[in-house]
């Protein structure tokens, strides 16, 4: 009874992780990447390539992931979704999601739907934790997203850039009166969000198999996760991870596998009707 | 620069393009018994994106809440009349009837939470519902009946042209017809200025509504003959996504909230579609992501946003540009 | 009891009261005033008449109806209409296109009269209001190539276009050229005389002060004083909220 309530929570670790990327993106760019499921992936993908073909420790490819996906985000960012930008935001939503669609299928074709996963090093080892078995790996895992989401929520506060970042967040006219460069602030920020997202796909891949197929699925989860939490708020996300974590998990346990997307469906769907604000964020407010 | 401009041009165009419209609708009238089956394939696939189009831009164009997830109307009552047929016995004519009702009701009740959303939650919501209810319906056993169903075709291709045809032609001039109410003008003021509009005395919610509804109609009555033409559903066939996205691609394509953009649109995208699928099948997706991604970059208005007709001729009009509308007349 | 009333009005937005406890009432065919520095509370107190913003107390009463809390699209059909400060005009659609949409929910019930067009009889308000407007000039035009002026203008023409009985106009003249001011402050008064009775929030003292019956005074979210222009010019609690002496 308690299993699915502990690997949810090691779970919701990572989940969180890849819901605090989209928040940051959408309350700093107002952008609903529907791409952020393919950052997530490819961040796995590099670990594993890094692994497999370099022979690279596991934790090593943690940094060379956060930097390859932070610049794909930022030219990404630079490149493609400055443009759209300051039209309406289906150009926005068609656009991310065109580059999923592009992204995904380039993935698809050159590493195939085949599953793949790494043994993260711990030779199995395990604790028991009130009566339940949980690995070294998931219990690191865990431990390992949240001090990157500590590092990242850091960043924000005290580093010029992620100062420049929280300005624009909150405004983005003043910001750039300022002397800010947005578009540069805009392709910073997407290059964290993705730089984190990848990150979370790498931990992700030392507990779970991963496949190109599973990027919508991600996209879902950071969504839910976000809402849930609120957005902009980084203990909210961390949260809506648990909770989502907890959720899916505990209904895979005991309806079985492959209702997980239709359990972050109805989580949504009770948050927007329950608590729109998310559990502790602000409403980000829709500028006219 | 205006093209097909000056006298001898107007001449022409008074007698070719009616003449052209003509030639169009008796090839497409008799097309099925002279073209290759290929062909046939594409233009029933063509028509079925227009009303596809058609349906959504009600919805999509003219209220301007963009939905990621109206295929599952098409879902909803393609399997309501599955089981209907499978699991009770009924006809399915009378399936068929309740298949479209229970899409309609399923509109209904999505519409009036997501209405209440707003720019980036409405979108979202609509593409959680896609992939929410795609999965809930393939994982209960009384829905999915173990591994989709099936249909009896019962009809010959050429059947299945006709309808699609005429549906097409119907769901265009529903557009039409709510193009041109008040209740349409109601939607295009939504549209650009909700708050506004409800100060002049829309009752936007009911409008909204009541459009997410009506925008519902003609995808469900699609959904148990598109059923009996593949002769098998599951729900990655009629709860998919990419029918949801091809929607929104008729219509941003061909010019959002014109009442003939989805026509153009769906005759473009398909016939991309259809070639590069029978080509490249691989890489068809990445053709696919490529073209929306080029597509948001320099064309967003769609071909009829981008062009502009007057009585002199037509032009194509830069995105930021302030013109003059149509029915200013020329001095 | 006057044709529109409000008691009590209150709203606050976190620490902030916006509006407290202001009560005023304008009779029919009146043109009555609301004055007052940057943030005396002057919109969301208008915004609260007109439904947009849920007063947190107090109540709106319209032609001796309770309609505080309606939504905005009931209170217009029942005859009350307002403008915004910053120009809220339907971009990409013409003037006469917005004339039309601006009455057509007006004497409409049932679904089946909204399926069909609008009728000649709106046409010919329209083309109407055109003239009353002076903008038959810009007919066909797309709202966003008005001048600013023009689109003010439009802005009062929708909320007059239905023929309602109370229209609030929020800061009409705000940026406007003195013509343009001159010519709304006509057909302001044209419309008086017509009937329509006006609530008119405005920065600009002389426009209000030669135009208004009466005029209502507010500060940091109180009524302050109320009167005619000559007694408000007087008020020393007036002069000094505004010269800050």
């Amino acid at each position: 009874m308690l299993e699915p309530l502990v690997y949810g929570l090691l779970l919701g670790g990572v989940l969180a992780l890849a819901g605090l990327g989209f928040t940051l993106v959408y309350g700093v760019l107002d952008v609903v990447n529907l791409a952020h499921g393919v950052f997530v992936i490819l961040g796995g993908y590099v670990s594993y390539w890094l692994v497999n073909l370099y022979g690279l420790n596991f934790w090593q490819t943690l940094p060379i992931s956060f930097c390859v996906l932070a610049v794909f985000g930022y030219l990404y960012q630079r490149l493609l979704v400055q443009r759209v930008i300051t039209e309406k935001i289906l150009y926005v939503f068609v656009l991310t999601f065109g580059a999923a669609t592009l992204f995904t299928n380039i993935m698809t074709n050159l590493w195939t739907n085949d599953h793949r996963s790494i043994d993260p090093g711990f030779g199995g080892r395990y604790l028991e934790v009130v009566g339940v078995i949980v690995p070294y790996s998931r219990l690191v895992v865990f431990l390992a997203a949240l001090i990157i989401m500590a590092l990242t929520h850091l960043f924000l506060q005290y580093s010029k850039m992620g100062k420049a970042i929280r300005a624009t967040r909150d405004n983005s006219f003043v910001a750039a009166l300022l002397g800010v460069d947005l578009k540069h602030v805009y392709a910073s920020t997407m290059a964290i969000g993705a730089g984190t997202a990848g990150l979370a796909g790498s931990l992700l891949l030392a507990v779970l198999p991963i496949s190109p197929v599973m990027e919508i699925q991600w996209l879902v989860y950071s969504i839910v996760v976000v809402v849930v939490g609120g957005v902009g708020s980084v203990i909210g996300t961390m949260l809506g991870g648990l909770l989502l974590g907890v959720l899916i998990t505990a209904t895979g346990w005991y309806l079985g596998q492959g209702i997980s997307v239709g359990t972050a469906l109805a989580l949504f769907l009770a948050m927007l009707l329950f608590r729109p604000t998310g559990l502790l964020g602000i409403e980000h407010e829709i500028r006219h | 620069m205006t093209f097909a401009a000056g006298p001898t041009a107007a001449r022409l165009r008074r007698i070719a393009f009616p003449l052209a419209i003509l030639i169009v609708v008796v090839a497409v009238l008799v097309a099925p018994f002279y073209v290759s089956a290929l062909t046939r394939r594409v233009l029933s696939a063509i028509f079925f994106g227009v009303t596809l189009g058609a349906s959504y831009n009600i919805i999509g164009g003219f209220a301007g809440f963009p939905s990621f997830g109206h295929s599952v109307f098409l879902g909803t009552s393609a399997y309501t009349t599955a089981i209907l047929m499978h699991r009770y016995g009924i006809t399915f004519y009378p399936a068929w009837a309740a298949g479209i009702l229970v899409s309609l009701v399923v509109a209904a009740l999505l519409g009036i939470p997501l209405l209440r959303l707003r720019g980036h939650y409405f979108a979202v919501g609509t593409i959680m519902i896609q992939f929410g209810l795609a999965e809930i319906v393939s994982a209960v056993p009384y829905l999915e009946g173990g591994r989709g169903w099936t249909f009896t075709t019962g009809y010959s291709y050429n059947v299945f042209y006709y309808f699609f045809l005429v549906t097409a032609i119907l769901s265009v001039l529903s557009t039409w017809f709510v193009r041109r109410s008040r209740f349409g003008f109601g939607l295009l003021a939504i549209n650009r200025n909700e708050v506004q509009a409800q100060v002049l005395g829309v009752p936007t919610a009911a409008y909204k509504l009541a459009a997410f509804v009506l925008s519902a109609f003609w995808i469900a009555v699609l959904g148990p003959m598109y059923g009996r033409y593949l002769a098998y559903i599951d729900t990655t066939v009629v709860f998919s996504p990419r029918i949801s996205i091809n929607m929104l691609l008729y219509t941003l394509i061909g010019g959002m909230g014109h009442v003939v953009g989805p026509v153009i649109g769906a005759v473009i995208v398909e016939t991309v579609n259809n070639y590069v699928w029978a080509r490249f099948l691989e890489i068809h997706l990445i053709v696919y992501g490529v073209m929306l991604i080029l597509f948001t970059l320099f064309l967003p208005r769609g071909v009829l946003g981008s062009l502009h007709f007057s009585p002199r001729g037509f032009a194509l009009r830069r995105p930021k540009e302030r013109v003059v509308s149509e029915t200013l007349k020329e001095a | 009891m006057g044709i529109l009333q409000a008691r009590g009005i209150s709203k606050a937005f976190g620490g902030l009261q916006a509006v407290d406890g202001v009560d005023f009432e304008v009779e029919p065919a009146e043109i009555v005033g609301i004055i007052g520095p940057n943030g005396s509370g002057k919109t969301t107190l208008c915004n609260c008449v007109m439904g947009l913003l849920r007063p947190d107390s107090g109540t709106v009463c319209f032609r001796g109806q309770d309609i505080t809390g309606l939504p905005p699209y009931q209170i217009s059909r029942l005859g009350l209409r307002k403008t915004f400060q910053l120009v809220h005009l339907f971009p990409n659609m013409t003037v006469f296109e917005c004339l039309l949409l601006g009455q057509q929910e007006t004497h409409l019930s049932g679904f089946s009269a909204r399926l069909r067009p609008h009728s000649p009889d709106e046409v010919r308000i329209a083309i109407n209001m055109l003239e009353f407007l002076g903008l038959q000039g810009v007919r066909d035009h797309l709202t966003d190539s008005l001048s600013y002026g023009q689109q003010k203008l439009l802005e009062f023409g929708l909320a007059l276009v239905a023929s309602p009985t109370v229209v609030i106009l929020d800061e009409p003249v705000a940026g406007v050229n003195p013509t343009m001011a001159v010519h709304l402050r006509d057909r302001i008064l044209e419309a008086r005389k017509r009937g329509t009775t006006f609530l008119i929030v405005e920065h600009e003292m002389a426009f209000v002060m030669g135009l208004c019956d009466r005029i209502v005074v507010l500060n940091q979210g109180r009524k302050i004083c109320e009167g005619t222009p000559d007694q408000i010019r007087r008020n020393e609690e007036v002069v000094e909220v505004y010269l800050g002496v």
